[in-house]
C-alpha cells in the first residue's frame, strides 16, 4: 500500500533528532511504498539525493522563514478567506467557541486548495485586522494583558507560518492521483504542524492517519514558548493554536502510538481515546551492540547528558561528594556538552568548592555512547525530568547497572532493573550509588537484567511489526475508493489489488468510511460531525 | 521514596496546605502561565511527578496544575522593555554615510569631472546604502523546540537565525541612484561651478543626517509599535512622524548649505562690484532661489529612498533613487539648465515618493 510519511525537521542529519527512525521504518517494510513529506526549516534541505532507496519520493515544504511570494487573492475570495480565518481565530481566543477550530481549519484548507493564495492572505493587512478585531472582543481570553499592535504583527506572522502546510501542493484530487489524496494512509511522525496535511487529507479524501510521537510536540511547545521573547497574548494565542491542533489531531487520528506510557498520559489529557492508543517504544539499533567490556579498575560513576540545569549535574556533584566521603577511591566522569552557557564553569566551580575536583572529570562529548558507558562502573542519571527514554535505554543496553532519579519515563524504562531515587535528594542518590559500587554481584545482576529488559523493549523489529499490523488493520477499515470504486479524476487506472481482502469484506457492512468497528468506530466518540460524512459530500459543503 | 521532608526542599515542618508550598515555590511559573497544561509541563520539568501530586491530594499532575492555575492570579505583563538605543551604532552609521558620500564628491570636485574619476567616485557611493544598513532581522521565528533541536548530549543547538543579507541587488541599485544624484550636478555644472561644488558637498555631508533621520524614524516606529493598542492607533501616532523626520533632515541640510556658502563667500567672493551687507547676507545671496529649491529637492531625494529602504521597501527605494536623477537627466536633454532640471524633474519624483512613503511607512508592518 502507499504510505505517506509526514514529519518535520532536519531529518537527514544523522547526528540530530530522530536520526534514522523513519528510514528504519521504511526499510523494514519494503512491501509498502513510502513517500516522505517533509516540513523543513527556513530553507529546503534538498534531501532528494541523500535519501535512502526505501523511499519512493520526497516532497519538501519550507515551514519557517520567509514567506514564498504568491499573488494576493481577489476581493471576493478575500472575504471568504477572512470569514474562515475569523472562525479559526475565534476558536483560539474565545473560550466558548473552541469547537469551531476544525471547521475553520478545513474551510481555510479548502479555499487554499482552490486557488493557492492562502499564504498571501495570511500575510496581508486584512488578516491582521481580522485577528486584531477578534482578539479585542470582550470575553477574549488573552490571559491577562490586552494585545498591542506589536502583538498583532507577531501573532499574525507566527500563525501564517504555522498554517503554511494548508497551502502545500500535496493534496491531489483523490484516489488514483498523486499526493496525499492518492495515499492509502498517512503516518505522522512528531505531531504539530506535520499533522496538518494529514488532517486535511483525511477531511478531503478520507485518508486515515497514524500519529507517532516520541516526545510530545505540545509539551515541547509549552516549554519552548516559556522562554520565547513574546508577550503573553502572543504566547496564549500560539499555545491555544497548538493545543487545539493537538486535540483535533488526537480526535481524528485512527491510531496513536506514543513513545512511552508517560507520553500517553499527556495524550489522554488532550483528548486521546485510550482505545486507539498503543504505546510503541522507540526502537534503537544500539540493541545489536555487544555489552560493554570489563569494568574499569577504579570504581567510577559515569554521568551523561547535556550540561544544563534541567539535567541537574549539580545534584550529581553533591551526591558524589558524599560518595567519595564513603569510598575515597571513587571517580566521576561527566560526559556531555554545555547546553546552557556558563553551566560547565558553574559545575567546575561547584566541584572545586566541594573539594572533589580531583576525582571529577569533565570529558566532553564521547566518541560514542558505548565508550561513555564502558568508562564507568555504574551509570547515573540525576535529571529533573526525563521526557524521552533513549539515553536511559542506551545506558541499560550497555549492561551497566543504572541509578536514576524517579522522574518522567525513568520508572517505566528502568523498572525493577535499576535503582530509582527521588529527584533533588543527594543523600538518596549517593546511597544508591554507594550500594551498587560496593556490591559487585548486585550490579552485575541488575546490569544484565537491564540489558535484557532494554533489548526486549527497544528492539527495532517489534516496532516494525507493530506498524505492519497497524497499517493492515487501518486499510482494512477504510475504503480504497471513497468516490465509489472508479479511478481517480486523473485517468489513472484503479488498482484493485492495492487493498487486502479484509477491506473488501469489511466494506460490505459499512455505510461510510467511519462507521465500522475497531479503531475507526471509536472515532465517533470524538464527536466531530464533519468527519462522519462522506468526503464527496464534504467537498461540496465547504 | 516519598519522604515529606525531602520533597522539593520544603521545610521539615508539615504544613496544612501542601499546595501552598508548591505554589510558593513555583509562583513565577504559575503567574506567567497561559494554560494549566503549561504549569503541568513546568512542574514536570522541575522534577515533580505523581508523588508530588499525591502529596497535594490530587490524582495526577494535571489536576494539581489546574488548581494552581485557578489559585494564582495572572500578574499583568510588564510593559515591553525599550530596546537599548544603540547610540553608538547610529553615530557610527551617520559618520560612515557622511564620509562615504563626501570623499568621492570632494575628489570629483578637486580632480575635475572626468570619466575615470567619476567612475571611481561612484563605487563607494554605490556601496553606501548597503554598508550603513542594519543587518536585517529576518522574519519572526517560533522558538525552535521541535523534537530533535538538541540531542541528549547537548549537541550544537543550531543557531538558525534566519537573517538575510544586506547585500541585496536593490541596495546596490539604490547606491547607484545615490551616486548619480550626487555626482551629476558636478559633472554637468555650467556657469558657476564653485557654487555647485559647494552645494553638492553640503548635500553629501547631509547624507549622514539622512541616515540619522531614517534611524530615528525607525526607532520612533518601534517605540509606538510597543505602545499603541491597535493598528489604527499606531497609524494615527505615526502620521506626523514622517514629515518631522523629513523636516529635520531638510533643516540640517539648510544649515550645512548655508555654512558651505559662507565658506565659499570667504574663499571665492562673487566677482563683480562689491556688495553691501555682512557675511551672512552675502552667503544667503550667493545662491538664487532656484538653487535653494533644487538643493531642497536633492535633500528630499536623499532622505526619502533611505527611509523606504530602512523600513524594508528596498525595491521602492531603488526605484525612487534611480528615478530622480533620470527625470533630471531627461529634462537636461530637453535643454533646461542644471538647477531647473533638477528642481522640476527631481521635484516631481520627490513629490510622488513622499506620497508613497506617507502611505506605506505609516503601516505597522514597515516597523516590525
Amino acid at each position: 500500500m502507499r504510505v505517506a510519511l509526514l514529519t518535520e525537521g532536519a531529518r537527514p542529519y544523522p547526528r540530530r533528532g530522530d536520526g534514522g527512525w523513519c528510514d528504519r521504518l521504511a526499510e523494514g517494510l519494503p512491501e509498502h511504498e513510502f513517500e516522505l513529506y517533509l516540513l523543513t526549516g527556513p530553507t529546503a534541505l534538498g534531501v532528494g539525493d541523500r535519501l535512502s532507496p526505501a523511499w519512493r519520493g520526497v516532497r519538501e515544504l519550507a515551514l519557517w522563514g520567509r514567506r514564498p511570494g504568491v499573488r494576493a487573492p481577489g476581493a471576493l475570495r478575500r472575504r471568504q478567506y477572512a470569514r474562515a480565518y475569523e472562525e479559526l481565530v475565534r476558536a483560539l481566543v474565545l473560550p466558548g467557541e473552541r469547537a469551531g477550530f476544525g471547521a475553520g481549519l478545513y474551510r481555510l484548507a479548502a479555499l487554499a486548495r482552490e486557488d493557492g493564495t492562502l499564504a498571501a492572505f495570511l500575510a496581508s493587512a486584512h488578516a491582521r485586522r481580522t485577528l486584531e478585531r477578534v482578539w479585542r472582543l470582550p470575553g477574549a481570553d488573552t490571559s491577562g494583558g490586552q494585545p498591542l499592535a506589536c502583538d498583532v504583527l507577531v501573532g499574525a506572522d507566527l500563525l501564517e507560518q504555522c498554517l503554511r502546510p494548508l497551502s502545500a501542493p500535496w493534496y491531489g484530487t483523490g484516489t488514483g492521483s498523486g499526493g496525499l489524496g492518492g495515499a492509502d494512509l498517512c503516518h505522522v511522525v512528531g505531531g504539530g504542524p506535520a499533522a496538518l496535511p494529514a488532517l486535511v487529507a483525511r477531511h478531503l479524501h478520507g485518508v486515515p492517519f497514524v500519529v507517532t510521537e516520541h516526545g510530545l510536540h505540545l509539551r515541547e511547545q509549552y516549554l519552548g514558548y516559556r522562554e520565547a521573547p513574546y508577550r503573553r497574548p502572543v504566547r496564549a494565542l500560539l499555545l491555544a493554536f497548538f493545543r487545539a491542533l493537538t486535540e483535533e489531531t488526537y480526535r481524528q487520528a485512527a491510531i496513536l502510538t506514543p513513545g512511552s506510557s508517560h507520553d500517553q498520559q499527556w495524550q489522554r489529557r488532550c483528548g486521546a481515546d485510550p482505545g486507539r492508543t498503543r504505546v510503541v517504544y522507540e526502537g534503537t539499533p544500539a540493541v545489536a551492540r555487544p555489552a560493554a567490556g570489563p569494568e574499569p579498575d577504579v570504581p567510577t560513576l559515569v554521568w551523561a547528558g547535556a550540561l544544563e540545569p534541567g539535567r541537574d549535574a549539580e545534584l550529581m556533584l553533591h551526591a558524589f561528594a558524599q560518595v567519595s566521603a564513603g569510598l575515597p577511591a571513587a571517580r566521576l566522569v561527566i560526559h556531555g556538552e554545555e547546553a546552557a552557557p556558563g553551566y560547565r564553569a558553574h559545575c567546575e566551580a561547584l566541584a572545586e568548592r566541594l573539594s572533589i575536583a580531583g576525582a571529577v572529570e569533565f570529558a566532553g562529548r564521547p566518541g560514542s555512547l558505548a565508550e561513555a558507558w564502558e568508562s564507568g562502573t555504574v551509570a547515573v542519571f540525576s535529571a529533573l525530568s526525563q521526557r524521552r527514554p533513549r539515553l536511559l535505554a542506551d545506558a541499560m543496553l550497555s549492561g551497566r547497572a543504572v541509578v536514576s532519579t524517579d522522574v518522567g519515563v525513568a520508572r517505566e524504562v528502568v523498572g525493577p532493573t535499576g535503582l530509582l531515587v527521588p529527584p533533588r535528594d543527594p543523600r538518596a542518590l549517593a546511597g544508591a550509588c554507594l550500594a551498587l559500587l560496593r556490591d559487585e554481584e548486585r550490579r552485575a545482576r541488575l546490569g544484565l537484567a537491564g540489558r535484557l529488559r532494554a533489548q526486549e523493549r527497544f528492539a527495532v523489529e517489534p516496532v516494525i511489526g507493530a506498524f505492519r499490523e497497524i497499517y493492515l488493520e487501518l486499510v482494512s477499515q477504510f475504503p480504497a475508493f471513497p468516490d465509489g470504486g472508479g479511478g481517480g479524476a486523473a485517468g489513472e487506472p484503479p488498482r484493485p489489488f492495492a487493498r487486502p481482502a479484509e477491506f473488501w469484506l469489511a466494506d460490505g457492512l459499512r455505510g461510510g468510511p467511519d462507521t465500522g468497528g475497531g479503531p475507526a468506530g471509536a472515532d465517533g466518540s470524538g464527536g466531530d460531525d464533519g468527519a462522519q460524512e462522506r468526503p464527496g459530500a464534504l467537498a461540496e459543503a465547504v | 521514596m516519598s519522604g515529606g521532608g525531602t520533597a522539593a526542599g520544603s521545610p521539615g515542618r508539615p504544613s496544612g496546605d501542601p499546595v501552598r508550598e508548591v505554589m510558593a515555590e513555583h509562583r513565577a511559573l504559575c503567574e506567567r502561565a497561559v494554560d494549566p497544561l503549561e504549569i503541568a509541563a513546568g512542574l514536570e520539568e522541575a522534577g515533580l511527578g505523581a508523588e508530588a501530586a499525591a502529596r497535594c491530594r490530587h490524582a495526577d499532575l494535571f489536576s494539581l496544575a489546574e488548581e494552581l492555575y485557578a489559585r494564582v492570579p495572572r500578574r499583568p505583563t510588564p510593559p515591553p522593555t525599550a530596546r537599548d538605543r544603540q547610540c553608538g551604532a547610529a553615530a557610527r552609521a551617520t559618520l560612515t554615510a557622511a564620509a562615504l558620500a563626501v570623499l568621492p564628491c570632494a575628489a570629483v570636485a578637486g580632480l575635475g569631472a572626468r570619466w575615470p574619476v567619476l567612475l571611481a567616485a561612484a563605487v563607494p557611493l554605490a556601496l553606501t546604502p548597503a554598508l550603513t544598513a542594519e543587518p536585517p532581522a529576518g522574519p519572526v521565528r517560533p522558538p525552535f523546540a521541535s523534537p530533535g533541536a538538541a540531542d541528549e548530549l547537548g549537541a550544537e543547538r543550531s543557531a538558525q537565525r534566519g537573517t538575510g543579507t544586506r547585500w541585496r541587488p536593490a541596495a546596490l541599485a539604490h547606491g547607484v541612484g545615490l551616486a548619480v544624484l550626487l555626482l551629476l550636478p558636478t559633472a554637468v555644472a555650467g556657469g558657476d561651478r564653485p557654487l555647485t561644488v559647494a552645494m553638492v558637498l553640503a548635500a553629501a555631508v547631509s547624507a549622514g543626517s539622512a541616515e540619522r533621520a531614517a534611524r530615528w524614524y525607525r526607532q520612533v516606529g518601534r517605540g509606538h509599535l510597543g505602545a499603541a493598542a491597535t493598528l489604527a492607533e499606531f497609524r494615527a501616532r505615526m502620521r506626523p512622524v514622517l514629515p518631522v523626520a523629513v523636516a529635520l533632515h531638510l533643516a540640517v541640510l539648510t544649515v550645512l548649505t548655508f555654512a558651505a556658502l559662507a565658506v565659499l563667500t570667504v574663499v571665492a567672493p562673487r566677482p563683480g562690484p562689491g556688495h553691501g551687507g555682512g557675511l551672512l547676507h552675502l552667503a544667503a545671496e550667493r545662491a538664487g532661489a532656484v538653487h535653494w529649491a533644487a538643493q531642497g529637492v536633492l535633500g528630499l531625494l536623499l532622505v526619502l529612498p533611505l527611509l523606504l529602504a530602512r523600513c524594508g521597501r528596498w525595491t521602492a527605494a531603488a526605484t525612487g533613487a534611480l528615478a530622480g536623477p533620470a527625470a533630471a537627466l531627461a529634462l537636461l536633454g530637453l535643454g533646461r539648465s542644471g538647477p531647473v532640471a533638477g528642481l522640476l524633474g527631481g521635484g516631481a519624483v520627490a513629490v510622488v515618493l513622499f506620497g508613497y512613503a506617507c502611505a506605506v511607512l505609516g503601516r505597522a508592518e514597515a516597523h516590525r
